[in-house]
């Protein structure tokens, strides 16, 4: 070992004390991840404190330990039982629950591991060897382009209906509503809050989420009297489900770019972001995009590797700028200021061993991860055998701790309720649930760049059309929406309204 | 009639959240859109498409192919019992609307060994006590009243506090 930073990162993290503390972190993001109520930024947060006695580089292990290891936790409870432990697991459950249900658990978790394993590490490596290209690309995106990406991520919506692409419209546009409600972050005015305080701070999404998906499921299943599972068949997955995963390489490798190139721009909410973009990318140019939503293996890699993707690229904003990708990322920052360290482009050209203590350490806790996951498969899957009367009861008290945990209130709890019943009710009339979690997560998003591109240019439109990347995104977003709708309206036909029987996205 | 009803409720409501969002000050022009913009456009947008789609409906009168006839009674009760174990929660605090509800649930969805759910309500709510409480220190509602003392005595025997 020498005394480069490469030969002290790995001095760091070939001694047992590092090793100790990865496995702890690994072991604690993973069950803070799986555990509804608890969180991967929780896990950090609590683990911070510990940092305080430890040396710099430890405590870098033990956080980004903690940090990647919670990325998988929550994939778990969103898979098997449609609770999603973070919002960029939403998309996963999309395709991940059908999967389950048809029996298909173990290739469904197979596959999502397989997808974190490649996301996280080629990200990584790209990171490590492209970080300066990275950076440079990252400053072709202005908010024109951002927002004509978001746009096209909004209008994917049209597909998620196999009925009426009117009532999709309709679902998304209730989920841009539902995200505008709240003090508005920019002119700090309150809109839709009714007077009521708790809407002050907005619509907590996780609750909605955990209202429509868990809590809306379960008064589905029971009142349609169709089980939740269909135990018998549960797979265990193994390494046919590995070469299933990897065949998929096209979908991995889409999701790969969405990530990445979502993952270098700064800003909270990359993974979120990523993940519904790259399920919306596959199922426009994916070859079974049109089946996604029914339990395709596609529609759990896609978003799966595009979160995980995000992961490695964002580091580079976050080691070069100093400015976080996520709420994990922020605490990370924090850390980094507790002990000294101020991010910048002078971590990379000094003689600093801690970006390869993080990146080395994020490799090995990533393996660490994919390995707890494969070990555990069995014991994940004996979850599902649990008797459905006490299966739908947890979870329900898993949902109510999920939502409480938000942020500690009553309310959020009585909002999953609510939005339980709405899930319910949307499925019986045919609405799509998830063009209105598209809308609730991408609406802000949307709403920030608009308003940031009309000042930028006075409020002058042109710019949207005249910047190359900028026009590809409206004409993608066109020919995803517009077209099929106005084709729909010129047939005059009333698309037959469905059952709404099926799960997942439906 | 009982399909256009969610589309009639849908067209009350944005309705009455367009007059709502009158209230968000405008400032609109050239250089700034405004908090209202925004809301405004998302509400016209769901207006639209909400009276395409009553207009669609009312054409062909009648749909056919309703929807799969489910057992609402059963989805009344479960529905309810949710809304009790929340409610509950707030009264008697969380260990034991939780211990309630778990029973209670199991027995509605019609599992007979008693023993059992009464076991598996328990321990779940043990475990979930101390994972949260002892461990994690998420401040889980303790109830109001004579609710408040007994749950923190129960935690205090339990070794949570």
């Amino acid at each position: 070992m020498d005394g480069s930073p490469l030969g002290q990162a790995l001095q760091v993290l070939s001694a047992p004390q590092s090793l100790l503390l990865l496995g702890i972190g690994v072991l604690m993001g993973y069950v803070f991840g799986a555990l509804p109520g608890l969180s991967m930024p929780m896990a950090v947060a609590l683990a911070l404190p510990f940092t305080y006695f430890m040396s710099l580089e430890s405590a870098l292990v033990l956080l980004t330990a903690v940090y990647t290891g919670g990325l998988f936790g929550g994939v778990i409870t969103s898979i098997l039982f449609n609770i999603p432990g973070e919002s960029f697991q939403v998309a996963v459950m999309w395709d991940g629950n059908p999967l389950a249900r048809a029996g298909r658990a173990g290739e469904a978790l197979t596959g999502a591991v397989v997808a974190y394993g490649v996301g996280g590490g080629v990200s990584l490596l790209f990171a490590v060897v492209c970080a300066p290209l990275i950076a440079r690309i990252a400053t072709w995106f202005s908010p024109y382009e951002l927002f004509g990406l978001i746009l096209f991520g909004l209008c994917s919506a049209a597909g998620f209906s196999h009925g009426s692409r009117l009532n999709s419209l309709i679902s998304l546009l209730l989920g841009l509503l539902l995200a505008t409600v709240g003090v508005d972050q920019v002119y700090g005015q309150p809109r839709f809050t009714f007077g009521v305080p708790l809407l002050r701070d907005g619509v907590e999404f996780l609750s909605v989420l955990i209202g429509l998906y868990a809590i809306g499921e379960v008064l589905q299943a029971v009142g349609q009297k169709t089980p939740l599972m269909q135990m018998g068949a549960a797979s265990l997955g193994g390494a046919r489900a590995v070469r299933q995963a990897l065949r998929a390489w096209p979908t991995l490798a889409r999701g790969l770019l969405v990530g990445m190139g979502v993952g270098i721009h700064p800003g909270s909410g990359a993974a979120t972001v990523a993940s519904f973009l790259a399920y919306s990318v596959e199922k426009q140019v994916g070859r079974h995009g049109k089946e996604l939503g029914s339990g395709r293996l596609e529609g759990v890699l896609a978003p799966q590797v595009a979160a995980t993707a995000t992961e490695g690229a964002g580091l580079i904003p976050l080691l070069t700028l100093g400015i976080p990708a996520s709420a994990a990322g922020a605490i990370m920052l924090a850390a980094f200021m507790l002990h000294g360290v101020q991010p910048g482009p002078a971590l990379f050209t000094g003689a600093s061993a801690i970006p390869p203590v993080i990146f080395g350490a994020m490799f090995l806790a990533l393996a660490l991860t994919v390995l707890i996951t494969v070990a555990g498969l069995r014991v994940f899957l004996g979850l599902l055998r649990l008797p459905e009367a006490f299966l739908y009861p947890l979870i329900v008290v898993f949902s109510y701790l999920g939502a409480y945990g938000t942020r500690n209130n009553l309310g959020d709890v009585w909002i999953a309720t609510l939005f339980g019943l709405l899930g319910y009710l949307m499925a019986r009339f045919s609405f799509p649930v998830p063009p209105l979690v598209l809308g609730l997560v991408l609406g802000p998003f949307a709403e920030h760049y608009l308003l940031t591109a009309w000042s930028l240019s006075m409020g002058d439109l042109t710019p949207f059309v005249t910047r190359p990347i900028s026009l590809l995104f409206l004409v993608l977003a066109s020919a995803t929406l517009v077209v099929p709708l106005v084709g729909d309206l010129r047939r005059r036909g009333v698309a037959t309204i469905t059952p709404a029987s099926t799960p997942g996205p439906e | 009639m009982s399909r256009l009803l969610p589309y009639l409720v849908l067209l009350a409501a944005t309705l009455l959240l367009l007059a709502d969002s009158l209230r968000i000050r405008s400032t609109l022009s050239a250089s700034d859109l405004g908090a209202a913009f925004w809301p405004r456009t998302i509400l016209v947008l769901l207006l639209l498409c909400t009276l395409v789609r009553l207009i669609q409906m009312a054409r062909v009168g009648a749909v056919s192919g309703a929807a799969e006839p489910a057992n609402l009674g059963k989805v009344a009760v479960a529905l309810g019992l949710v809304v009790a174990y929340v409610w509950l929660s707030s009264v008697v605090g969380f260990a034991l609307a939780t211990f309630g509800y778990l029973l209670v649930m199991a027995g509605a969805l019609g599992y007979q060994r008693r023993a059992v759910s009464v076991g598996v309500a328990l321990l779940t709510t043990l475990a979930l006590l101390y994972v949260f409480v002892r461990f994690v220190y998420v401040p889980l509602p303790l109830g109001g009243g004579i609710w408040e003392s007994v749950n923190v005595a129960l935690f205090r025997m339990l070794g949570l506090y």
